[in-house]
């Protein structure tokens, strides 16, 4: 097999040599006659022609579907014949003789004598808009199949962007609404130490759809104010929910507003650190494996009752828990029995 | 390639693959005006063997199937041009083919990602009952058989290699194995076989 320059080199030399040339093409004869004589044809595969054609610009000859065409005619035939049928709607409405509703059945009005009405029948398409009067003259402009086709594609597609608007609602309502446990939305959670445990019979969820707004109210307010644990628990408990059994037990409250990435977390009675520890706040998500670490502590100096703003860093983070840790130093370690201290909900 | 020293030497044309009918001489002409339907006919007439040759030089398939479709595209916009003095209409197309064959070979050589030839699907496979009077006349059918059979068989797999898949004296004896030398007596013996048989037969 030549290569390129060798083939030039040839070909030169056989458009001077007409000698070499027909001996060149004697052995282009020899060749395809070999070839076609020692070669199995082999049927090239269905679609391969077509493919010429579309590559060389010639539009393969399409053979008509008889089966769909078929289909299509007896839809339109009978859309016509459903057409033709309904009797004649008024052209014009007016206060007396009000549009028919979307979506029930056209009914010939009362009103024997419309003011423009035509001789021919045009059904009034099913719409939500009242139709608009029939122009003063008799000549249609569209046909009546034309129409129908027209307003069901349209009406078709509304449903369907409608429809995709109500699931979208729907999931958000679900999303927002659902009844998760241990937390409301925003998201207040009731944090624990790790040995205390809530009445297993009772709902430790306080949520916005509950039917006791004054508790979930008062929780709140008293979370924000940082009041302390054992205040808030006398003053107006949840009916149902058992904090914790020892009032100067550790708890906090966190408080998170994922549409804004804002939160607050709350703690009450919390040691204050040594001087080598920290606490560091953790949220956990159900689409994260592991904790993910929101940030340290700052040491308070003055109370074991304190606020702390935190945010998430994603409007998308819906936590599904907050975990406290207490670790020394400036390590972060990956929370654990041992270094757990408050947890939530639970 | 045969190399010049076993070019054949010119005794009498051999007439081979010849449009005797010039059906497929009349079909180019039609596609030179742009008559589809002729590209229709001759893609009916020829794509099988054409197809079958390209799988025997590529061994791919789809890479033939494109290899064909490429040859009735290039005969498409070439049709204007053709001169049945140059070449029968068949050994014009096939040329156009193996043209295209030998460009996806050399890539393949160049890229390294085919250290060997393929081995063609269908080399051994029998072809005793296949006659296309449309692609060739039946006579030749036979001389081309005829000769073919009177070759011994490293003669013919030489032929084969040269003429066919265009290998050189030094690729066929790499190929086969066979020392240099050998391979060109040998081919130069095929030659001769192959000239004397397809002159001397009267069908």
């Amino acid at each position: 097999m030549l290569d390129s320059d060798a083939t030039a080199t040839f070909d030169d030399a056989a458009s001077r040599d007409p000698e070499l040339s027909e001996a060149y093409r004697e052995m282009n004869c020899l060749a395809a006659a070999v070839a076609a004589a020692t070669t199995p044809p082999i049927s090239p595969r269905n679609g391969q022609f077509e493919k010429l054609q579309v590559r060389l610009g010639l539009h393969p000859s399409k053979r008509p579907n008889w089966i769909g065409i078929s289909g299509w005619a007896a839809a339109a035939v009978l859309t016509l014949i459903l057409v033709l049928q309904k009797p004649q709607p008024p052209g014009f409405f007016t206060a007396a003789n009000p549009p028919p509703q979307s979506g029930s059945t056209i009914k010939s009005t009362p009103n024997p004598t419309p003011i423009n009405a035509s001789p021919n029948p045009i059904p009034s398409p099913a719409t939500d808009t009242p139709p608009q009067p029939l122009p003063p003259t008799t000549e249609p402009t569209t046909e009546p199949t034309t129409i129908v086709k027209t307003e069901t594609k349209r009406l078709i597609q509304e449903i369907e962007v409608l429809r995709e608007q109500l699931e979208n609602a729907h999931a958000r309502d679900r999303m927002l609404f659902e009844v998760i446990h241990g937390k409301a939305w925003p998201v207040i959670m009731q944090m624990s130490p790790p040995k205390l445990t809530p009445k297993p019979t009772d709902p430790p969820s306080i949520t916005a759809n509950e039917q006791s707004p004054p508790e979930l109210t008062n929780l709140i307010a008293d979370a924000l104010a940082a009041n302390s644990r054992s205040m808030a628990l006398q003053q107006d408990p949840p009916p149902d929910f058992e904090m914790a059994p020892n009032p100067t037990a550790p708890s906090a409250i966190p408080i998170y507003d994922a549409a804004r990435d804002n939160g607050t977390l709350v703690v009450n009675n919390l040691p204050k650190p040594l001087p080598d520890e920290s606490y560091n706040l953790w949220v956990t998500t159900e689409n994260a494996a592991s904790p993910i670490h929101v940030g340290r502590l700052p040491n308070s100096e003055t109370a074991t009752a304190d606020s702390f703003d935190f945010s998430l860093g994603s409007k998308a983070v819906i936590p599904s828990g907050f975990i406290l840790t207490k670790d020394p130093g400036n390590s972060i370690t990956t929370p654990s029995p041992s270094n757990t201290v408050l947890l939530g909900p639970r | 390639m045969i190399e010049p020293e076993t070019k054949l030497a010119r005794i009498s044309p051999l007439r081979l693959a010849e449009d005797r009918t010039g059906e497929a001489s009349a079909l180019i002409s039609r596609m030179a005006k742009g008559d589809g339907s002729a590209l229709s006919e001759l893609y009916e007439m020829w794509s099988p063997i054409l197809l079958g040759a390209s799988c025997k030089m590529l061994g791919n398939r789809s890479e033939a199937e494109e290899v064909v479709q490429d040859t009735f595209i290039r005969m498409w916009h070439r049709s204007v041009d053709y001169d049945p003095k140059q070449s029968p209409p068949f050994v014009w197309a096939f040329a156009v083919m193996r043209g295209y064959c030998i460009d996806r070979l050399r890539y393949r050589h160049r890229s390294k990602r085919d250290s060997s030839r393929v081995v063609p699907i269908h080399l051994h496979a029998s072809t005793e009952d296949f006659e296309d009077p449309k692609v060739m006349a039946l006579d030749d059918w036979r001389r081309v058989r005829a000769a073919l059979a009177a070759l011994e068989e490293n003669e013919r797999k030489c032929l084969e290699l040269a003429v066919f898949l265009e290998y050189t004296h030094s690729e066929i004896s790499d190929s086969l194995g066979t020392p240099l030398g050998t391979v060109k007596n040998r081919l130069r013996r095929a030659l001769e076989k192959v000239r004397n048989q397809l002159s001397r037969h009267d069908f």
